[in-house]
């Protein structure tokens, strides 16, 4: 849940797996995804179990994606509108 | 020419150090992760964001930090990863404009601390993230972990987290502290050297109380599970494992025990550590002004041992002056007065931390109820039942362990399953010397891409 109290934000579009999810720029591109309610950023891989955003400051890698073609953390890449952003093959 | 100073982090120690280094006239360079200097409790706000209203006090600090930051003649890399330092003390680094290398005559690392987390059923599934985590999203990105929150573990953050996730609108379903009231009350006395944090803790409180938040003292989570589009939390009373189970529905968790040393950099330079398990386990062995057992190498702040943002930043600017004067830079007349002030200043913070050491800390008992199928290896997928087969087949130390396993050979580097391992290990072979107890970083201690290493042909980053 976004606070919209503290803070005016400027409104951005993205593409998640070819899905168009608004949001914000300059927010975490975890945060973006999570509004939206998705969570589930990666695959695990011996359990093949969905993984999600969990130390929020690059270090678990739980967080992978591609985001324009190149790996990045989710939790380390702030949202630019138009960004495309694809899970990373398991 | 004066001594080129590398100081890996851009938190609160690495600010003291950095402003207080460069205003003595030192070659500072600052190599820090993030897009903006502050660390965690002081992240900044993104630039795209307009700030509204009154801002967090945490927020306002943080942008004072900044502005002595920015004001300071010293070279910034942002966004930059150190993923090595060798011995010749050459910080190898990656950023946007990919690898750089940087030699150092002095090197001060500044890394920080990363979260402890006592593992449990369910602990890896999407929503559930860490309580230092929650503070990140709630800072930075000005939002909750979730609508509907189940916060958990142990320390003063489980009620900052709390208490901004119900002022921003969402529920807590619960909230869930390994701590009873008598071990709050047993440290309100410390807590009370800093009247104005204190303070804070009583508004939390108060706001949790308004809104009806219940809270499970001597509580631990025992399972999450993902059903219908939501987690369900099962919550145990701490040492009794039947019965009493109570649930809560909700669409996050967020979840911390603790913080302990970031101490990859520290170790890979065979610095010498030493065993506190207050101070989050092994922490490097170094002298007040955050000498290490290398000479030309500091530890400061949290990285040295846990004690908090404030502490850190005194830290800093001490381990700063220790520098300069271990150049033999001839003291300037204010310095002693910056000296002193930040040692009182210290002092104080250090008292307050050392409740907050206390309510954070874990003991082997905590990881005894671990069920075999729980994860402890979030990046490799190792279960407890795997790491105690490994130690019941003859693994004598950590590294065997993960050589057999996997366990902490993933991109995370076992930052969050080491702890763990090292608690499984000392169950069955006994207290460990601290090397053997912990696993042996290896470059890079932070992944990094092949490309940004060697270049892309183009010159770029060659």
């Amino acid at each position: 849940m976004r606070d919209e109290k503290t803070v005016m934000r400027t409104a951005a579009v993205i593409d998640f797996e070819g899905e168009r999810i608004a949001c914000f720029i300059g927010e975490s591109l975890v945060a973006a995804l999570a509004a939206a309610g998705i969570r589930a950023l990666k695959i695990s891989p011996k359990r093949a179990e969905p993984r999600g955003a969990f130390c929020m400051m690059g270090i678990c890698q739980d967080c992978l994606v591609e985001v324009n073609g190149v790996r990045r953390n989710a939790c380390l890449e702030p949202i630019a509108d138009g960004m495309v952003v694809r899970r990373v093959a398991p | 020419m004066s001594a080129r100073v590398v100081i890996v982090g851009s938190g609160p120690s690495g600010i003291g150090a950095a402003i207080t280094a460069a205003d003595l006239g030192l070659d500072v360079t600052v190599i820090d992760a993030f897009d903006a200097p502050g660390g965690q409790v002081f992240r900044s706000l993104p630039a795209a964001f307009r700030p509204t209203r009154r801002q967090p006090g945490d927020y306002v600090l943080g942008e004072s930090l900044r502005h002595r930051f920015s004001a300071a003649p010293l070279r910034y890399l942002p966004r930059t990863r150190v993923w090595h330092v060798g011995h010749d003390l050459v910080v190898e680094a990656a950023g946007p404009r990919g690898a750089s290398r940087h030699p150092a005559d002095v090197l001060i690392l500044a890394t920080g601390a990363i979260e402890r987390v006592v593992p449990f059923e369910g602990w890896t599934l999407p929503g559930v993230v860490g309580l230092a985590a929650a503070t990140i999203l709630l800072k930075s990105d000005r939002m909750t972990p979730g609508e509907t929150v189940v916060v958990a573990g142990r320390g003063p953050l489980l009620a900052a987290v709390a208490a901004d996730c119900v002022k921003i609108g969402a529920r807590v379903a619960a909230v869930v502290d390994a701590n009873g009231p008598s071990d709050w009350l047993a440290v309100a006395p410390r807590l009370l050297a800093r009247p104005d944090q204190f303070g804070r803790g009583l508004g939390w409180i108060a706001a949790l109380r308004r809104a009806g938040v219940p809270v499970l003292f001597r509580h631990r989570l025992q399972r999450v599970e993902s059903r219908d589009h939501q987690l369900v939390v099962e919550v145990t009373p701490v040492g009794r494992e039947l019965g009493d189970t109570r649930r809560f529905a909700c669409d996050a968790v967020a979840v911390g025990d603790g913080l302990v040393p970031d101490v990859a950099l520290s170790r890979l330079l065979g610095l010498v550590h030493r065993g506190d398990r207050l101070r989050g386990g092994l922490v490097p062995d170094v002298d007040a002004a955050g000498r290490a057992s290398r000479r030309k190498v500091y530890v400061t702040g949290d990285a040295a041992g846990i004690a908090g943002a404030a502490a850190a930043f005194e830290r800093g600017r001490i381990t700063g002056l220790a520098v300069a004067q271990d150049l033999g830079l001839a003291p300037l007349g204010g310095q002693r007065a910056t000296l002193a002030a930040a040692r009182t200043r210290l002092t104080a913070a250090d008292i307050f931390a050392g409740a907050s050491r206390r309510l954070m800390a874990v003991s082997e008992a905590d990881y005894r109820h671990l069920a075999p199928s729980t994860l402890v290896c979030r990046c490799e997928d190792v279960s407890v039942a795997e790491i105690n087969a490994a130690i019941e087949d003859g693994a004598g130390d950590l590294d065997q362990v993960k050589a057999w396993t996997r366990c902490g050979m993933g991109p995370c580097q076992g930052r969050f399953c080491g702890a763990t391992v090292a608690a499984l290990a000392a169950r069955q072979l006994g207290p460990m010397p601290s090397e053997s107890g912990s696993f042996t970083p290896r470059p890079p201690v932070r992944p990094v891409a092949i490309a940004d290493l060697i270049g892309r042909g183009d010159g770029a980053a060659a």
